[in-house]
């Protein structure tokens, strides 16, 4: 028998029920379905966070007093460290010059993070979200560009000078279609002159990156930083932002960074480092490590609606195997061997199946679509899973049309003509 | 030889472990070309004789030989082989497939045999043609009467170009007129040179036939 005359068979036989057929693969559906959706989402998120994190750039390290990720430890344990993290000492604009100067650097930044307030020029006022100290280096190392002005010059440092560099939402909000550069403004209640402003960069994760102001960090450490308060010590403390040259693998770097701190801070071979080297790669890896964990899970519960699915085609043939006694002796009268009627169940249950895995992959993409538009999650939808979910759907049909099929071909001709 | 020889067959059935004899050693010949019926009331044993002709069934002892090959050693696979090759059943109950049409099911005994699609349509509508029933070629079984079911189901038994066409109670689920006609159309295919063998107890159409064999209590009776 032809594989056309197998697929038209089944085709009829699966027709002649069709409420039944549609109602038995509803399993397969939506196992398919929900796998399909969610390894779209799934996938969407990891292009997202991927370009994201590209974006803030793999090969920029942190240094700070603190580690970014902490994974495991009772509370108690984790109270414990962080008063011990509270209690270590700062980073310096010693450390900046000191790492700057290391052969494999190409850039070191010092940014001291200030508490968010409000900037105002005139009538007009602006809520500054991101505000910070820094030196010339840092709008290079984090990818920002000059739209009009100048950056900051060691005298700005040095002396501590009340200039500010606007990100391009400020500017715009404060200054509207007035030039700002020279103009002053006034943030917390100190006032600033306006020596440059920066050039629109978008947004990332929901945050506004135009949202930015900066100052020396030697003006923001006099007039903003109080080292009584807890989070100047842990959260909000100095930190350098260090670039690598880009011949310098990033492990080797890392470990000369570490080496030059250590020394730095007079550490002993046997004390362990009471600073912390943080780099995007380490969120890459523990975003990594999450999502594989749901997508585990995930298969799990596919598996699961999968094998229910499998138990009702199953069901569902045996039924149309005793239904069909007499057809199956009417072919085995006019010559269809045992073979030919275990093809053609096995057949059935598979096109089944494939058909259920079809419509299921179809109805991932339409979920996948719907999220990718009425929320901010990007779905993409890799091929491999259209082909694993289409191929998982049929070794379904298979594996669970066999017993129904097997049972199919061995009937007794004499007695299955009978059968009424 | 004879196209059609048994040798003392005999077919017991194990019933909740009693043992019942359906044949007691029953021996034939039938030649090929002929027009036989096989006749005997029910309980007789000529529904087992007519499935081990019909190699559908194997006899517990004896031996069948058709066409000088003894078939009762055969597996069941080589036996599916002789049913699709060498023999045509007609029914009682013609047993024709509902779903499909009247067309396709003459068709289905050729996709066994592996005839090409074209081929296989082309010969479908001229078996139907000779049984009278082009124009109704795409109806369903459903949609035609009994005489005409049981015509598609001479036209299905011949779509392989059997030797053999073996008949079972053909007659018997129609009426008087059209259990004629059917006995008309098997007539023709006798002059055409076919070997057919009815089973039936009417004797009005074992009658119809050139040779009767009588069986009885699982025995030839002459």
């Amino acid at each position: 028998m032809s594989l056309w005359t197998l697929l038209k068979t089944s085709y009829l036989g699966l027709r002649a029920n069709k409420l039944r057929s549609i109602l038995t693969t509803l399993g397969i559906i939506i196992g398919v379905g929900t796998v399909i959706s969610m390894v779209s989402i799934i996938d969407g998120m990891n292009k997202y966070v991927y370009s994201v994190l590209g974006d803030i750039g793999t090969k920029t390290v942190y240094v700070q007093k603190w580690k970014w990720i902490i994974i495991g430890g009772s509370q108690s344990k984790m109270r414990k460290l962080w008063r011990e993290v509270s209690r270590r000492r700062d980073l310096t604009m010693d450390d900046v010059k000191a790492i700057s100067h290391l052969e494999v650097v190409d850039r070191a930044a010092a940014f001291q993070p200030i508490f968010s307030g409000k900037a105002k020029y005139r009538s007009n006022s602006v809520d500054c979200n991101n505000v910070a100290g820094t030196d010339d280096q840092y709008i290079y190392i984090s990818g920002y560009e000059l739209d009009k002005g100048r950056n900051f010059i060691d005298q700005d440092i040095q002396l501590g000078r009340r200039v500010v560099i606007l990100g391009s939402y400020i500017a715009k909000t404060l200054f509207e279609d007035e030039d700002p550069l020279g103009k002053s403004i006034v943030f917390k209640g100190h006032k600033f002159t306006v020596i440059g402003v920066l050039k629109p960069k978008g947004e990332l994760m929901g945050n506004n990156l135009d949202d930015i102001l900066l100052m020396p960090v030697t003006t923001a450490r006099k007039f903003y930083y109080n080292p009584r308060w807890r989070p100047y010590r842990v959260w909000y403390s100095f930190r350098i932002l260090v670039k690598f040259k880009d011949d310098v693998p990033m492990k080797a770097g890392m470990k000369m960074l570490e080496n030059l701190l250590r020394v730095r801070r007079g550490l002993r071979f046997d004390q362990d480092d009471d600073f912390a080297l943080n780099t995007s790669e380490m969120l890459l890896s523990a975003y990594k490590k999450l999502t594989s964990g749901i997508f585990i899970a995930m298969v799990g519960i596919a598996s699961l609606a999968l094998i229910v699915g499998g138990i009702g085609i199953m069901n569902i043939m045996l039924v149309s195997v005793t239904e069909r006694t007499r057809e199956i002796g009417i072919r085995m009268a006019v010559g269809a061997k045992r073979r030919d009627i275990l093809y053609q169940f096995l057949f059935e249950s598979i096109f089944l199946t494939t058909v259920g895995g079809l419509i299921g992959v179809f109805l991932g993409l339409v979920i996948a679509k719907a999220v990718d538009i009425a929320t901010p999650l990007p779905a993409s939808m890799p091929i491999w899973s259209v082909i694993v979910g289409l191929g998982f759907s049929s070794a379904v049909g298979l594996f669970f049309g066999i017993y129904p099929a097997n049972k199919a071909s061995k009937m007794d001709p004499i007695e299955a003509l009978r059968y009424e | 030889m004879s196209l059609i020889k048994t040798v003392d067959l005999v077919k017991i059935y194990q019933l909740d472990g009693v043992e019942v004899p359906a044949l007691r050693g029953v021996s034939i010949e039938i030649e090929e070309g002929e027009y036989v019926s096989i006749m005997g009331p029910s309980g007789s044993g000529k529904s087992t004789l007519m499935h081990i002709l019909g190699c559908l069934d194997r006899p517990t002892s004896g031996q069948y030989f058709l066409e000088r090959q003894d078939v009762s050693l055969l597996d069941e696979d080589s036996l599916a082989e002789i049913r699709k090759r060498k023999i045509g059943f007609v029914f009682q109950s013609f047993n024709l497939l509902p779903r499909i049409t009247n067309l396709e099911n003459v068709e289905l005994p050729m996709t066994y045999a592996g005839v090409p699609s074209k081929e296989r349509r082309r010969r479908a509508l001229e078996l139907l043609e000779k049984v009278g029933l082009k124009h109704r070629a795409y109806h369903r079984p459903t949609e035609i009467s009994g005489g005409e079911a049981q015509r598609v189901a001479i036209a299905r038994a011949l779509a392989n170009n059997p030797r053999i066409i073996l008949a079972d109670e053909p007659t018997g689920n129609l009426d008087t007129k059209t259990g004629e006609e059917i006995m008309n159309l098997f007539e023709e295919l006798h002059s055409e040179g076919r070997t057919i063998i009815v089973v039936t107890h009417d004797p009005e159409v074992s009658e119809r036939t050139k040779r009767i064999i009588r069986i009885r209590d699982g025995k030839i009776v002459e």
